[in-house]
């Protein structure tokens, strides 16, 4: 067990502080729903009510599907672009898909080589695209999630201003979709944009998301 | 390398979990 949790801290600390988060955001959110009903003269719902919710549904989504655009995006465009003197990109020379041999591929696959690495056809096809295609389709997912939480939140708000429903594809049109999708988009662009620039110059001892400390500035894909 | 693939397992449960539920939520209540 004490060796299962080693070797698998990174993970599970992960795991253990989503969990968290997500209790306390929805124990939050469930005393801001209620507040607010209560203010508007409405009833006030249980917590259990509050967790099958779409307001807690598009809380959670809209998060969630900005995370997987911004691994996604990562994930492609640095395939294709690069950051010299940063650790988060690959090497100069190194640009785009890469040869069968540097990749470990077919006849240059190892024995100890993953099966669909090894083989030829739609399956290696797919398993060298594996991670962007279920990092792609949770980013897609997660945005349908939001769009239609979102939805009936919206109209539910109609609904108290007596204003009548609008439908899915009449949402998908609205700011309120929108400004719920590009609040979390910019945020992530942002972070990640500011690590491919500051890995250039600071540094983290000991972190494999930076260079090693003693690591020349223009030293570019090398992680310590 | 199996319990690996117990993390892997439950991380891939509860996204799909989540997924599913609210995008069935999010159609039903409207």
């Amino acid at each position: 067990v004490k060796r299962f949790l080693f070797e698998n801290s990174l993970s599970l600390g992960f795991l253990g502080i989503f969990l968290a988060a997500l209790g306390g955001q929805s124990a939050a959110g469930f005393h801001k729903y209620n507040e607010e009903a209560l203010e508007h003269g409405g009833e006030a719902i249980s917590y259990g009510r509050y967790l099958v919710s779409s307001d807690f549904g598009v809380a959670v989504l809209e998060n969630w599907q900005s995370e997987y655009l911004q691994f996604f995006l990562y994930i492609f465009a640095t395939i294709w672009l690069v950051q010299k003197g940063s650790n988060e990109s690959k090497r100069l020379d190194r640009v785009g898909l890469e040869t069968d041999e540097e990749q470990l591929v077919g006849e240059h696959a190892r024995a100890s080589s993953p099966g669909w690495a090894k083989a030829g056809g739609w399956r290696r096809h797919v398993y060298s695209n594996s991670l962007l295609l279920v990092m792609g389709s949770i980013f897609v997912a997660s945005w349908l999630g939001q769009s239609v939480t979102g939805w009936t939140t919206y109209n539910d708000m109609r609904r108290d201003h007596n204003e009548p429903s609008v439908s899915w594809t009449g949402y998908l049109g609205k700011p309120d979709f929108w400004e719920r999708s590009l609040q979390n988009w910019q945020s992530e662009f942002l972070a990640v944009g500011t690590m491919a620039a500051f890995t250039v110059y600071l540094r983290q001892r000991g972190s494999p998301e930076s260079k090693p400390v003693g690591a020349p500035h223009d030293e570019t894909a090398s992680s310590g | 390398l199996t319990w690996v693939r117990a993390v892997f397992a439950a991380y891939v449960f509860l996204i799909a979990t989540g997924l599913v539920v609210y995008i069935a939520i999010g159609l039903a209540h409207n």
